[in-house]
């Protein structure tokens, strides 16, 4: 069967992905919040450093663009709770996640590169 | 209407044998299938390149002086979430049936990791000036 449009599904997250087992359940359910809050307090904490260290300067397009990255791996990371517990599925989402991966890839390997650039890559 | 599907219920330690590049999460990718592989692989490695370039920066920035925990940290979860990203394909198109050890040990684990590695490196960097 082709995969939808867009369709929603209601899918316990508690009974889900292995039926009765609570406990694993709940490991693969609690286990997203590092997977996420990781990536989200890299963004916070970025953006704390970046305003603490330059002050008024302006910040360099390296260290934006690795902000950048970590916002959209916040959003990759996010966007796949969803996906795993099937509540949204079809072709929508797929074009979604595959334009958020790409979007979060160009960004790490820019602002990781730009990086590198300024110290080694001359 | 879609039904979600759940894993066998015998677990699998691997499930490599269900991978399927033309399925994701157990459904029919179609048209999708090739832009969606190129996309995952693109993350896997980007998470890769990015590891590569941030050793790079670290080596030339700290150069002779000792790397900071922090950097250490997020080289680490960078590097670390790479492998993740490639489990995480591994865990889509073996669905419904993802072996036991791609998932924890590729795929959930990893991410797991590389998140909390990622999130207290930058947690130190901004420490480390305040």
């Amino acid at each position: 069967m082709t995969m939808p449009i867009l369709e929603f599904n209601a899918v316990n997250p508690l009974t889900y992905p292995f039926g009765p087992m609570l406990g694993m359940n709940l490991y693969v359910l609690l286990v997203h919040i590092p997977i996420v809050g990781g990536f989200g307090m890299a963004a916070y904490y970025i953006v704390k450093y970046l305003r603490k260290f330059y002050g008024e300067r302006p910040i360099p397009e390296e260290w934006k663009t690795f902000w950048w990255a970590m916002v959209w791996g916040t959003i990759h990371e996010l966007i796949e709770v969803p996906i795993l517990y099937q509540w949204v599925v079809g072709q929508m989402v797929v074009i979604v996640f595959i334009v958020i991966q790409v979007i979060a890839g160009i960004y790490l390997i820019r602002g990781s590169y730009l990086l590198a650039k300024k110290y080694i890559l001359k | 209407m879609v039904i979600p599907l759940t894993p066998s219920e015998k677990p699998l330690f691997f499930g490599i044998q269900y991978l399927d590049i033309g399925k994701f999460m157990g459904q029919e990718l179609g048209w999708l299938k090739w832009p969606n592989l190129l996309a995952m692989l693109f993350a896997a490695v980007s998470f890769v390149v990015g590891a590569y370039y941030l050793i790079r920066y670290t080596q030339g920035f700290f150069a002779g002086r000792k790397i900071p925990k922090s950097w250490k940290l997020i080289l680490w979860g960078v590097a670390i979430t790479a492998i993740a990203e490639i489990g995480e394909m591994l865990g889509f198109y073996e669905w419904p049936n993802p072996g036991f050890f791609e998932m924890n040990f590729l795929l959930v684990l990893p991410h797991a990791i590389g998140g909390i590695l990622i999130g207290l490196g930058t947690y130190f960097l901004y420490k480390e000036i305040t």
